[in-house]
């Protein structure tokens, strides 16, 4: 085994966890070197003098700098994310563009069968099959996203709420769903997806106030930056007492604190 | 409470808004590690904010093996290898003066001051391989193991090279002194 070099066993020698005996030996092994004990002791001292060496603390701008970059970073992340976890969203599409010619066919027999099933069977009742084709649909993509919100994975929760981009008027049960998701939901990454997608809704006097109400139920400040920012962009001057009550909380990250501040300021 | 490897993981695995809970652990002392090497606050500030760019870059390549803080230092070093390819000059190069503490009268305080103005000095005036493992082992508390992984050497000559700093720096510190 190599031997470590001489000055090595100077370290284990003022090291207060090396035992009495080791450390009488490792004395010997030192003098023997050339090593005299006031040295050795002067040498500590020194050492010990450099621990008075005092260090500022970091300023504000460190923690401005890194929210900053957090926030980004968290940005691309959720954009890159929602893009794969567009995958449902284009299976359905496909289905749709697969599916729906032939269904169309179907119904188009279907259809015929109903009309002559008619004229053969005067009072029959109708109703038009297609849009209760066209409903099941869409029932079953409600199904299917209300079932991957329950999901133990964020990122199959993550899909459920970018699969809720799709519609472009949600009803009150989605908005419900959504709404829970924003204010509960453990993962900040799913928070902010469904920021973005509630954003899409903003038409439904009840999103814009439940997106409002949600700002102080916020703990993470990458999420209360985008209820922020979303404020200014709709430009929702009742968002405001919202926003004032979360500037008084002290413990509100510095740069969430500017950035609302200057959505405040514009409203 | 989560462990540094926890959370790490979980960064690793998307949820990088968790990379926060390791910078409010993490930025004292990465500050003061950079500090110690070079006297700027300002540098030292950039190198903490560039370091935690780096975690998040690198985050896929994090194994979860070994301590966190272990993985960290050795980006640091890294990070201030590169900072010295690029200026032409290691980050520890440029030593600001400390502002005088206006407050402190007392003769006792100012020689106390002084001495450690010395100090700084011949910190500064050490190898950076010297610096290096003296600020790692008596300053950041890093074991001479740990040290020995961030510096890829073994054990025993990160102790021979603290102790052979440790003489470097008395004798700076004693011409200095005059």
């Amino acid at each position: 085994m190599k031997r470590d070099p001489i000055e090595a066993l100077v370290m284990d020698y003022w090291d207060d966890a090396t035992p009495p005996e080791r450390k009488r030996e490792l004395k010997q092994e030192l003098l023997a070197a050339g090593y005299t004990e006031a040295e050795l002791n002067d040498l500590k001292r020194f050492l010990i003098s450099l621990d008075d060496m005092p260090v500022p603390e970091p300023g504000e701008e460190l923690d401005r700098a890194f929210y900053r970059m957090l926030a980004e970073e968290t940005a691309k992340a959720g954009r890159k994310t929602a893009r794969n976890g567009n995958k449902p969203a284009l299976f359905w599409k496909r289905i749709e563009q697969q599916l729906m010619p032939k269904l169309g066919y179907a119904f188009a027999l279907v259809f015929l069968g109903w009309v002559l099933g008619t004229w053969v069977t005067p009072g029959a009742v109708g109703g038009s099959r297609m849009e209760r084709m066209a409903a099941e649909i869409s029932e079953m993509k409600e199904m299917v996203m209300l079932a991957q919100l329950q999901q133990d994975s964020p990122s199959e929760r993550l899909k459920a709420v970018t699969l809720a981009e799709e519609w472009t008027d949600a009803d009150a049960k989605i908005v419900t769903v959504l709404m829970r998701t924003l204010d509960s939901d453990p993962n900040v990454n799913v928070r902010l997806a469904t920021v973005e997608t509630l954003s899409r809704f903003t038409d439904n006097p009840v999103v814009r106030r439940g997106l409002i109400e949600s700002i102080n139920r916020q703990q993470s400040p990458l999420v209360q930056l985008a209820l922020a920012e979303l404020m200014g962009r709709l430009q929702e001057e009742s968002a405001k007492p919202e926003l004032n009550r979360l500037l008084e909380n002290k413990e509100l990250n510095y740069a969430v604190r500017d950035r609302v501040s200057h959505v405040v300021s514009m409203l | 409470m989560h462990s540094d490897i926890e959370l790490m993981v979980q960064v690793r695995e998307g949820e990088i808004d968790k990379l926060a809970l390791l910078f409010e652990r993490y930025k004292k002392p990465m500050f003061a590690y950079f500090y110690r090497f070079s006297g700027s606050r300002e540098t030292s500030e950039d190198l903490v904010q560039t370091l935690f760019y780096r975690v998040l870059k690198y985050r896929k390549k994090y194994s979860g093996d070994g301590k966190f803080s272990t993985w960290l230092y050795r980006i640091a070093r890294n990070l201030a290898i590169d900072h010295y390819h690029r200026d032409g000059r290691l980050p520890w190069d440029t030593l600001e003066d400390q502002p005088a503490d206006v407050d402190e009268q007392a003769d006792r305080l100012l020689v106390r001051n002084e001495e450690m103005s010395l100090l700084r000095q011949a910190m500064q005036q050490l190898t950076p391989q010297e610096r290096e493992v003296l600020v790692l082992s008596r300053f950041q508390g890093l074991t001479y193991k740990e040290i020995g992984q961030i510096c890829d050497c073994p054990e025993g000559t990160v102790k021979a090279r603290v102790f052979r700093a440790i003489q470097s720096l008395k004798g700076i510190y004693s011409i200095l002194e005059g």
